[in-house]
């Protein structure tokens, strides 16, 4: 297949149907949609218990690859079983596990990490609400700084509300040696569907981070998803780059960023923040802007 | 091939070579770190061809047993106590699906406190997972039951997991004279794994682990039944093995005078003291199949009894032996109904001799609950 | 009465691939995007924003109003307004 360069490079066969029990304007079926789109028929998809669990409720599937929802926590080790299963049976297939941050920043992570270790061909793509959606937005270890979550809502005795900073994931990924690892973002969904292909081709474990901001959860009209994929990306927030073998390529470059008010004004899960906290999330996001381009060498 | 010498460990390690596991995740444990370093060996040396892969932990090596044999693999696995606890939630999920996997339990008892040696707490606690349970007596009952349990397993009327327990240490590291069956007659008796029931396989998509709101109940309902068809199928197998393989096994076995008064009820490896220790007008009546639980042969074979103690290698804090009350409720509508009493020993690993059981057949012509130690 | 065992019937497994499309999800919208053909340079960006899948490309955006859940992400990414809002009363 070549390199998808353009919108018109992306296959058109669909392979996830409508009519499933997501929300309006849901950004997780619409990550593993364009997913498949590249992927193709011979794909096996893995899921983790979170929101896109109920795509595949009974009698209803609108998966038109084979699917298994395993447990929450272990995804990356079912991957490991399929994969071996079909290296016994001397057949090539994808494997595509996609699942929410819950399942993959927290209890699925040693499960995930085990299975880079061991090299397995995969592919993992974390559709990242920044929360554990599917029970209500309870905080995760993606949720950031400052997010209201239903778990970390913001109160008299704790005015911020989520007051522990994003978990790096990409790094964690990125140490095991031979994962090819990404970050997405739907506003950029040629810049994805390229990652999901080199992960395809990747011959090892790839972990593509996708956000997905989530219009029931972070509240705002399921219209404006793409909008605000879109703003997290160009204030800097959510930055689109990936590392491969030690070396991180940016691969979405911004002169300057766009005040990081553009993107958190959107959403209600950061309208309680004073201007002293949005200040400093403004400081952390230029700081890690500028280690990523000083790791990129830009 | 003559009768060799080999550990309980080794046993079980022969039988998933016998039976041609397709794929074997695996996770050490004390007693059965043995039995996955002898396949991994036999592997290294050519010996045995397989997809072996260690995981990080034994929730992940269900979590694997489940996503190959999903995918049309036949897998083998082996673990022992805490992990076998740890990987319950996906024992569960490997029933609810109907994956039939095999693996061997190497019994131990759990923490807290801490303690390397056999009981069977860890095994007794998986009773509601909806898998199949099988407990041997001897290093051959478990290379045996092994090959016979995928046979059982894979069988259409049935599409249930199994787990196959042997003590810790007591057999797991002791040597016994074991016949090791010749490949080519165990590959006439065990055809190849063909799903049609659950295939990951995009040729023919389906979803599976899926939600079932409502029609959940019909589908346990299913597996309820196809746990009970296990109880004719293990019997069909167990028969076929006797004719090819020249030994015998049943789900309830008895030793000693089919019309004794006092009767030992064992499960596991104490049942060859108890045996041992079997006198006068006494009996042994040892319970291989746990799940499903044989109603109809136990309450049978107890029927002529006076006095019977099952004795239980495990208990249930508030409740007391785990077997007991099984049995006892196997017999609640018998006409002619034996005294029973629970006797509770060996927990931990802790001896029970052949000289244990003699004082328990005394103690048993007037029944009354004792810790045995 | 005691059930039959039903064999591979009776075990949970969905094996209709896409049997979803059935579902007329279409009656959660409360406003319904209308195309405006004249207008549509064929980027192929309604295509790829669609996360119900609804929208199928035929040289072209066609809309499947059975699976359409009126999120309005089409309406509101298309560069050139080749898309309309419309209120949906279902009538």
């Amino acid at each position: 297949m070549t390199e998808i360069k353009t919108i018109k490079d992306i296959p058109e066969e669909d392979f996830l149907t409508g009519g499933h029990s997501a929300c309006k304007g849901c950004p997780g079926t619409l990550g593993l949609k364009l997913a498949l789109r590249v992927l193709g028929k011979n794909t096996i998809v893995v899921n983790a218990s979170g929101c896109l669990t109920l795509l595949a409720l009974y009698p209803h599937t609108p998966l038109r690859v084979p699917w298994i929802h395993n447990a929450i926590e272990n995804a990356g080790a079912t991957a490991t079983g399929i994969y071996r299963a079909y290296k016994r049976k001397k057949r090539d297939v994808n494997i595509l596990c996609y699942d929410g941050d819950g399942a993959t920043y927290d209890i699925g992570l040693q499960s995930l990490s085990g299975a880079c270790e061991r090299m397995d061909k995969f592919v993992y793509i974390c559709y990242n609400n920044e929360a554990y959606g599917n029970t209500g937005m309870q905080k995760s270890s993606a949720s950031p700084y400052g997010a209201k979550t239903s778990t970390t809502p913001p109160g008299k005795e704790n005015p911020i509300g989520k007051t522990s900073q994003r978990k790096d994931m990409e790094a964690i990924m990125a140490a095991h040696e031979g994962t090819y690892v990404a970050t997405a973002s739907l506003a950029f969904p040629v810049d994805y569907a390229r990652k999901v292909q080199k992960a395809k081709e990747h011959d090892g474990p790839s972990f593509i981070d996708l956000q997905a901001p989530c219009p029931t959860g972070w509240a705002f009209d399921p219209s404006k998803t793409i909008e605000v994929a879109r703003a997290a990306v160009m204030t800097g927030v959510w930055p689109l780059f990936e590392i491969e073998n030690g070396k991180t390529t940016l691969n979405v470059k911004l002169g300057k960023l766009k005040p990081v008010e553009e993107y958190l004004n959107m959403q209600t899960r950061f309208k309680h923040l004073s201007k002293k906290e949005t200040e400093n999330i403004q400081e952390s996001v230029n700081k890690k802007w500028e280690k990523l381009l000083k790791d990129s060498g830009e | 091939m003559n009768k060799t010498l080999l550990t309980g460990n080794e046993a079980g390690a022969w039988g998933g070579r016998l039976a041609r596991a397709d794929v074997i995740p695996a996770f050490p444990i004390t007693p059965q770190t043995e039995l996955i370093e002898a396949m991994a060996q036999w592997i290294a040396d050519g010996e045995m061809d397989t997809e072996y892969v260690q995981m990080e932990s034994e929730h992940s090596v269900m979590s694997a047993a489940i996503g190959a044999e999903a995918s049309g693999a036949r897998v083998f696995t082996a673990t022992s106590s805490q992990g076998l606890l740890l990987m319950e939630e996906m024992m569960y999920i490997a029933s609810g699906m109907r994956l039939p996997i095999v693996m061997v339990n190497v019994s131990r008892g759990l923490s807290s406190p801490i303690t390397l040696w056999a009981d069977q707490n860890d095994v007794l606690a998986q009773r509601d997972a909806g898998w199949l349970q099988y407990h041997c007596m001897n290093n051959q009952e478990v290379l045996d039951t092994v090959i016979q349990a995928y046979k059982i397993a894979e069988n259409k009327k049935v599409l249930l997991p199994v787990i196959i327990n042997m003590d810790g240490f007591v057999l797991s590291y002791t040597r016994e004279p074991t016949q090791v069956p010749e490949q080519k007659e165990v590959d006439r008796f065990l055809p190849k794994y063909e799903p049609t029931h659950a295939v990951l396989d995009p040729e023919k998509p389906e979803s599976m682990g899926i939600v079932v709101l409502g029609e959940y109940m019909r589908f346990r309902e299913q597996h309820h039944l196809a746990a009970e068809n296990a109880q004719k199928v293990t019997k069909d197998v167990e028969k076929e093995f006797a004719k090819r393989f020249g030994r015998k096994y049943s789900a309830v076995e008895w030793y000693g005078d089919r019309d004794a008064d006092n009767v030992l009820v064992t499960t596991n490896s104490m049942s060859t003291s108890a045996i041992a220790a079997v006198g006068k007008n006494q009996a042994v009546m040892r319970i291989r199949m746990l799940r499903p639980f044989p109603v109809k042969e136990i309450s049978k074979m107890l029927e002529g009894a006076r006095n019977v103690g099952v004795v239980d290698r495990d208990v249930a804090p508030g409740e007391g032996g785990i077997i007991y009350p099984e049995i006892r409720s196997a017999l609640f509508d018998s006409r002619k109904k034996p005294r029973i009493c629970s006797y509770i020993a060996g927990l931990g690993g802790r001896p029970v001799s052949k000289q244990h059981f003699e004082h328990m057949f005394k103690k048993v012509t007037k029944p009354k609950d004792e810790w045995i130690y | 009465m005691k059930a039959k065992y039903r064999g591979d019937a009776g075990v949970p497994v969905i094996r209709e691939p896409g049997n979803a499309a059935e579902v007329k999800k279409g009656t959660w919208r409360t406003y319904k995007p209308i195309f405006v053909k004249e207008k549509c340079t064929k980027c192929k960006l309604c295509f790829i924003y669609c996360p119900e899948a609804a929208i199928k490309w035929k040289n072209g955006p066609e809309w499947d109003y059975d699976l359409c859940t009126g999120c309005m992400i089409c309406y509101n990414e298309c560069p050139s307004k080749a898309i309309e809002k419309k209120r949906d009363l279902h009538e």
